[in-house]
Order: structure tokens, then C-alpha cells, then sequence
């Protein structure tokens, strides 16, 4: 098995073929290779070892200005300005939740927003080429680093530089290395001589992508990273045919680095800081935080993984008693923790997130609650709503969509606080059992996962491991097992968006109660809706499956025979009723979230004939008075025969027409997407959606019920036309029933059982006496 | 499979009358604190006690 490693090794022994530009030479750089790490690099100064704080260089930029001093606003605008005046297209964030993939729930890095799969192969999809995108990203890994060590994160901008399809269209590292150069030195005024590219390797976890990394630094601080998407590995170096170019920039490093402040958040939280001082009444001892700072920019958990020691090798280090620490060390690092880990929820939600206990909600909880401890801990009389808006307030200018969804992050940010309260009041006893006692890191995990009991608030610190073995379990989704029948694959031809309902076909193969044919109009269970039904011959077939390319008939007490000519009779009223409940489906998600609010995502649907149900999510069961203004919006839109109408499009000109909500039902493995407008709804969806032509056909909606089935997620019962009307009909036979036993008229049964219960318990009351 | 716009209409209407009916069976099953579909069996439980305590005497 081929390492990281050893295609580095590959590489270097070309080093000019692989990471020499022309700029290199033109402006005077010249390659070493570092004697601690053994990369190489090329700098204009003279110098022995690489610019890597792990080969011992230290940040020479705090206190000690070299570029010009820009906000962090600022200095994206610039950036935006300078990139496409070099021919670049800039287009608008993507949302922080990756719904458009489905194996990691975060946009990790901008090269995210443009990767997507087809039939399980990565490809690339991009609205503009070449572009440069303020992509803003979640990470949850340095969680313990963040506000401790200065430079740390969980939400930050990574502006995308990004050009594909290179050498048909795009750019290659020539020109990649030049804007580089060109934007530190000629807007951000960086001087040459203190600029260094290291050599590095860029991969894919699985070497299905792989090149040469150029990795920028100026006074011990990497300011961007240059990938190039030169290979595959099969066995050996493969070029690829369509090269890409994948820049990183750091734009909280760059406004750092350009305000040369004691720590990042200093530059990049804007008047945040300020805010958030001026409310708490604590106050910054600048000559102790510059020393700590000296020492924190070393500092990464994931080095240093005893955090006790090394808190106390700092407090010796700064001549200070471990009271005054906290006081003048550990406040400020909390209050940089809590405006970061706001900001990052404050995209989330914007972005249609919503914390929970699973899912892609469990981070947004984790750090929603660390920073509510760290409040209470140090007793900042500080909300986290009024930091969100503080947030909002500075960023409205690069990002306006966090203003316009202030109301939903406060409600949400309000909503959770309120759960927090109630966890601490429902634990009570099991915090106490456990408080001061020694536990294991399994154990404080299980304390978290169970009840939501952190280590803070058993009067403990989390700890590295910790946040490891959650990071373990849930950064990622689980990719559910699905039935599999064995089966050769064999492609049928799928007819059943035609609303032909009796056809022949041939068999091509039998297997159990499995059909195959050579084409069909049945369909088959997906996107939450379930199967036809129907008949071939005189064998019913009770389910249809989709396995690939293959439609599998189950019928029973099959009696088919390889290579036999057979006809076939779909169910249409079963077509006809699964495909109402299927529009109803769209309707009421959409009336949902109108109604509730934008974190409104579909949880999960079932389409079936008897009702179909449709899990949201949202933090808190709805009311009556919710569902039933769900169902009268819905009823609505039903009223208004507004057109059902269905396109198939790339998925990049969907998004880019629809946007990301398209992603209701997961994301979608193809090139491809059936586009279906139910209104203002529009949904990627491959339901029978071609049975309908307008809403009034789905008839009128009919809400059963509701009910919180998870930790963020209700579930909606409904029935629509004639279901509805059924259901009705046998609710009204009821009424009926109740009227003749209670020997009144429908409309009295309410003030008749009224009196009849009033009487009941008057006369048991007598009894009692 | 679609039906002409006078019966959709007609459809509606039904609905709407049904929907009103449906209205007042969930509020009386309310009062008993039980779902709609026992409430016939609840009434029903209800008033034969109430005739039995009426003939009762007090404990």
C-alpha cells in the first residue's frame, strides 16, 4: 500500500519538473531543502531551514506589521477585485452544510463546493472557470485549539481560487504561482523577500487525485495553499486528463497577518471584541497577553496533548499564580472561544442547520454548549443571541444572508439555551452522583451522549481524547446498508415517468419471486415513495425494487419463464394516490417551513396510499395552531392550481437556478436531476410528480397528526383527496355515533359531552363526600 | 385519473363540511383527554356511570 510519503519521495526527485515556476526564477528565488522536514522550498533571502513554525520558525508578524493594514472585509474585497480582474468569475458562498454530498455533512474546504459524484466517481462541477469564491467552512477537529492558541477556528473564510479542465480550459501553476505573488505583493504589499513557497504533496484520501502542493508563507505564517490535480495513482503515477487548480487561501490568516494583531481573532472578529469586552466589563492585560501570545502560537492541542501540563508550563513561564491565570489568560481565551464557536452557528442556521443529537446538528450542539459553559463559568452577563447579532452586524457587507436570517438564529439560538436549562434541571442528581469523581474518557462520553452532560459541567476540562472519539462518531454520515438481492446486473428500460399502464414485455430473468424484463412501466420504490403494484400474467406483483439499472418485479406464486412474452397491468389508482400524496409531500414541506422557519429541511418521507408521512426538522413539536396554519397554507397552494412541472437539468445549472434547497430528499448521484416545481417548492425528485399537471388535482390536504419522533425532528402524518375525504367520511360516522349516544345534533356533541363529563364529576364528587 | 374541474369542486365543498365535523369530534375528545376514534366507547362508559352514581348512595 502506497503512502503519502512515498509519493512525495516520487515526486521530489523532479523537484523542478513538479513545483518550479517561471516566477521563481524571474524573481530571484532559489530551492533548499529543509534539513528538519526534508521538503523544499524556494525563498529570495537567504535561509537554512523552511518557514514552518514545526521547523522551528517562530511568527515574526505579530507587533511587527510588513503588509498593509486592511480589515478582514477589506481585504476579501480586494482580493474579490484583484482575482477577477485577472479573468476570474466571483461567485457567492455555498452553504456550510454539504447537502449536495452525502458522505460529510460540512463544506471542509472550497474545493467541496464543486465535487460531487457520479455513479461513485468524483467529478467536478463548476457554474465559472476560473473563480474565486469566499468559501466559508465548518471544522470541528481543532475544537480544543480554538481560543487558546490564537489562530484556531471552527468556522472560517477560505476564499477558493480555483480554475478546471486544464489544459482544454483553466490555468496550470504558472499562472496559479503569479496571482499568488501578485496578490501578496502588489495589494497586499507584501515584500518579495519575505515571501517562501514550500513544496508539498496535495491528495485525495484515497490517491484518486493527487499533485504537487505549493504551500505559501511570510514570516512563519502560511498564508495560502496551491494544490494541483496532476494524477491518480493506479499502480504508479497516471496523469490526469483534466487537471484542476485547487488555492486555499486563509483569509483569516491573511487579515492576521495584515493587522499583525496579538492573535487572529483580534483581526478577524471586527469590533466583536470590543462589543463583547464593553458588555462583560473584563478587560485585556496587553503585556500579559502579548507574552502568552509568544508562547500560545505554539501551542496546538493536537501536539501538546497533556493541556495541564503545558498550562502550567506557561504559567511558570509568565510568572504568574494559577488564579491569575485564569483571570487575565483563561477569560480572554473563553471570550474568543464563544465568539468563534457563535459565528460558526450563526452560518449554520443561516444556512438552514439546527443543533441536535445527531446528524449534521451534533457538532452545532457541541460547540452550541461549550460556549454556554463558558458563559456561566466565567459569569459573562453576555446572550448569545446579542453576539450573534454583533456578528451579523460585521459581516453584513461580505455575507447580507446572516442579517436577513437574524430572526431565525435568534429563535433557535433562544430555543437551545432553553434545552440547556432543561438537561441541567432533569440531570441534576446524575451531575451531582458524578461530580468530583475520576472518570474515563469512555465515561464522559457516555455521560454527553446519553444525557448531554459535558465534562465542564461535572466541574471537569474536555480533554483531546474526548473530542476525538466524537469527531470519530459523528463528522460524517453513516451510509445506511440497503436490502441487496443477488442479481446479475441487467439494464431495463424504464418507462414509468409514461403514463402507459398496460404493456408487454419480455422476461429476461426469474430468480425466487424476482422479474426481470426487458422494459417496464412499473415503478419502483425510491425517493420515499413506495412501489406500483399490479399484475404480470396472472402473477401479482407486490413490490418493485431498483438495484442499479435493474428493475426487479417481486411477484408472488411466480410461474414466469425465462425469455416468455408477457403483459403487464400497473395499479393506476394506486399510481394516482401515491403520486397526490407525493405532491401533498412537497406542499407541506414547503408550508412547514414558511410557517416555522428556514432550518425546515426534509428529515426523512414515506409515500403511501393509506397516508404519507414527512419528518422535519425542527426543535420542538409543532402546536395546533402551527399544524393547522401548515395545513391551511398548504390547502392553499392546492386551491391555487398552480402548475406541477418537471425538467431534467445538470445539477450545476439547478443550483444554480434553485439553489441547494433542490437537496431535499439527500443529495443526488447523478450528472442529471429531475427538477420538480410544485409552486415556489422546487425539489431534485424522481417521484411519479408526471401523474399531475396542477395542485388541485392532489386534492385537499389532510393533517392526521404530529409528533417529535427524534431530538430535532417531527414527524407529519397527512392524506390528501379522495384519502382525505375517506378518512373524513369515517371521522363524520364517528361524530354521528357520539351525537345519537348523547341524543343531540352533530354540532351540540361538544357542549353535550361538556355537561355529561361536568355531570360525571359533580356526582363523583357527591359520592366521594 | 382526472376528474372534471365541477366535481373537484364539489370535492372541495365536501371537504370543507367534513373537515368542520371532524373539528368537532376532536374538540369533545378533548374534554375526555382520549382520541377521537374512542370517544363513542368513552361516552358510552361515561354516561352508564354517571346513571350508576345517580342511583348510588354516597360512600
Amino acid at each position: 500500500m502506497v503512502s503519502k510519503f512515498d509519493i512525495l519521495k516520487i515526486l521530489q526527485r523532479e523537484p523542478e519538473k513538479y513545483w518550479k515556476v517561471d516566477l521563481f526564477e524571474r524573481e530571484g528565488f532559489k530551492r533548499k531543502v529543509c534539513p528538519v522536514c526534508g521538503r523544499g522550498f524556494w525563498s529570495i533571502e537567504e535561509r537554512e531551514r523552511c518557514p514552518d513554525p514545526k521547523c522551528g520558525e517562530e511568527y515574526g508578524f505579530i507587533e511587527n506589521p510588513i503588509a498593509k493594514k486592511m480589515s478582514y472585509i477589506e481585504i476579501w474585497k480586494k482580493m474579490e477585485e484583484f482575482f477577477v480582474g485577472n479573468g476570474h468569475t466571483s461567485i457567492p458562498r455555498y452553504p456550510v452544510l454539504a447537502r449536495w454530498r452525502n458522505d460529510i455533512y460540512y463544506n471542509i474546504a472550497s474545493i467541496v463546493d464543486f465535487q460531487r459524484f457520479d455513479n461513485g466517481v468524483m467529478v467536478f462541477e463548476y457554474p465559472a472557470n476560473p473563480l474565486i469564491v469566499p468559501q466559508v467552512c465548518l471544522r470541528f477537529n481543532d475544537i480544543l485549539n480554538v481560543g487558546i492558541t490564537g489562530r484556531h477556528f471552527t468556522a472560517f473564510v477560505m476564499p477558493g481560487q480555483h480554475a478546471f479542465n486544464y489544459p482544454k480550459g483553466g490555468y496550470w501553476k504558472n499562472e496559479t504561482i503569479e496571482f499568488n505573488f501578485r496578490f501578496l505583493t502588489e495589494v497586499l504589499k507584501v515584500p518579495k523577500e519575505k515571501l517562501v513557497y514550500v513544496e508539498d504533496l496535495w491528495t485525495m484520501p484515497d490517491f484518486s487525485a493527487l499533485g504537487p502542493y505549493i504551500e505559501t508563507f511570510s514570516l512563519g505564517l502560511e498564508l495560502s495553499n496551491s494544490g494541483f490535480m496532476y494524477f491518480t495513482w493506479r499502480d504508479g503515477l497516471k496523469e490526469l486528463p483534466m487537471k484542476v487548480i485547487d488555492v486555499g487561501w486563509g483569509l483569516e490568516r491573511l487579515a492576521w497577518f495584515s493587522n499583525a494583531t496579538l492573535t487572529a481573532y483580534d483581526a478577524v472578529f471586527g469590533d466583536v471584541v470590543e462589543k463583547f469586552l464593553k458588555k462583560t466589563g473584563i478587560k485585556i492585560d496587553s503585556e500579559m497577553f502579548k507574552e502568552y501570545s509568544k508562547l500560545s502560537g505554539k501551542l496546538d492541542i493536537e501536539d501538546v496533548v497533556d493541556l495541564k501540563t503545558a498550562k502550567n508550563g506557561i504559567i511558570e513561564k509568565l510568572k504568574i499564580d494559577e488564579k491569575e491565570f485564569v483571570e487575565k489568560i483563561e477569560k480572554i481565551q473563553a471570550m474568543y472561544a464563544i465568539l468563534d464557536h457563535t459565528r460558526a452557528l450563526a452560518f449554520a442556521i443561516s444556512d438552514g442547520g439546527l443543533p441536535s443529537n445527531s446528524g449534521a446538528g451534533y457538532f452545532l450542539r457541541v460547540i452550541l454548549r461549550r460556549a454556554l459553559n463558558l458563559i456561566e463559568k466565567f459569569r459573562f452577563n453576555v446572550e448569545l443571541e446579542e453576539i450573534a447579532i454583533w456578528h451579523t452586524d460585521y459581516l453584513r457587507q461580505m455575507f447580507p444572508e446572516l442579517k436577513e436570517s437574524e430572526d431565525e438564529i435568534i429563535t433557535i439560538l433562544k430555543a437551545e439555551k432553553k434545552k440547556f436549562e432543561e438537561s441541567k434541571n432533569r440531570n441534576k442528581r446524575i451531575i451531582e452522583i458524578n461530580q468530583g469523581k475520576s472518570l474515563s474518557t469512555e465515561e464522559l462520553v457516555k455521560l454527553y451522549e446519553t444525557y448531554g452532560i459535558s465534562p465542564e459541567q461535572l466541574g471537569l476540562e474536555s480533554t483531546k481524547e474526548f473530542y476525538d472519539i466524537l469527531n470519530k462518531k459523528h463528522t460524517a454520515p453513516t451510509i445506511e446498508k440497503r436490502e441487496t438481492i443477488e442479481i446479475e446486473p441487467i439494464e431495463t428500460a424504464q418507462f414509468y415517468y409514461e403514463s402507459i399502464f398496460e404493456f408487454e414485455a419480455k422476461v429476461l430473468k426469474v430468480k425466487d419471486n424476482y422479474v426481470v424484463l426487458d422494459k417496464t412501466h412499473f415503478f419502483p420504490r425510491q425517493g420515499g415513495q413506495e412501489s406500483d403494484k399490479g399484475f404480470i400474467n396472472d402473477c401479482e406483483v407486490e413490490e418493485v425494487v431498483k438495484i442499479g439499472k435493474t428493475i426487479l418485479h417481486k411477484v408472488k406464486n411466480c410461474n414466469l419463464k425465462e425469455g416468455e412474452l408477457v403483459k403487464c397491468r400497473v395499479d393506476k389508482e394506486r399510481r394516482i394516490i401515491l403520486s397526490k400524496h407525493h405532491a401533498a409531500t412537497h406542499i407541506i414541506n414547503y408550508a412547514a417551513r414558511k410557517i416555522i422557519g428556514n432550518w425546515v429541511w426534509q428529515a426523512g418521507s414515506n409515500v403511501d396510499i393509506d397516508k404519507a408521512r414527512l419528518d422535519i426538522t425542527h426543535f420542538e413539536n409543532l402546536s395546533e395552531e402551527e399544524t393547522e396554519r401548515i395545513e391551511k397554507l398548504s390547502n392553499e397552494i392546492v386551491e391555487n392550481d398552480l402548475p406541477i412541472e418537471i425538467s431534467i437539468m445538470s445539477r450545476v445549472d439547478a443550483e444554480k437556478k434553485y439553489g441547494f434547497r433542490i437537496y431535499q430528499g439527500g443529495a443526488i448521484p447523478e450528472k442529471n436531476v429531475r427538477i420538480v416545481k410544485i409552486g415556489e417548492e422546487v425539489e431534485a425528485c424522481s417521484g411519479t410528480h408526471n401523474m399531475l399537471k396542477s395542485t388541485k388535482e392532489v386534492g385537499k390536504i389532510l393533517i392526521l397528526g404530529t409528533k417529535r419522533i427524534q431530538d430535532g425532528v417531527v414527524r407529519i402524518e397527512f392524506c390528501s383527496g379522495e384519502v382525505a375525504l375517506s378518512c373524513l367520511r369515517e371521522k363524520e360516522k364517528i361524530l354521528k355515533e357520539v351525537a345519537n349516544k348523547l341524543g343531540v345534533k352533530e354540532e351540540e356533541v361538544v357542549e353535550a359531552c361538556k355537561k355529561l363529563f361536568e355531570e360525571w364529576k359533580k356526582e363523583r364528587k357527591r359520592l366521594k363526600k | 385519473m382526472e376528474k372534471g374541474k365541477k366535481e373537484v369542486e364539489k370535492m372541495i365543498d365536501e371537504f370543507e363540511d367534513l373537515k368542520r365535523k371532524y373539528k368537532i369530534l376532536k374538540e369533545a375528545a378533548k374534554i375526555f383527554r382520549v382520541e377521537d376514534k374512542d370517544l363513542p366507547r368513552v361516552v358510552k362508559r361515561f354516561k352508564k356511570e354517571l346513571e350508576d352514581m345517580k342511583k348510588s348512595q354516597p360512600i
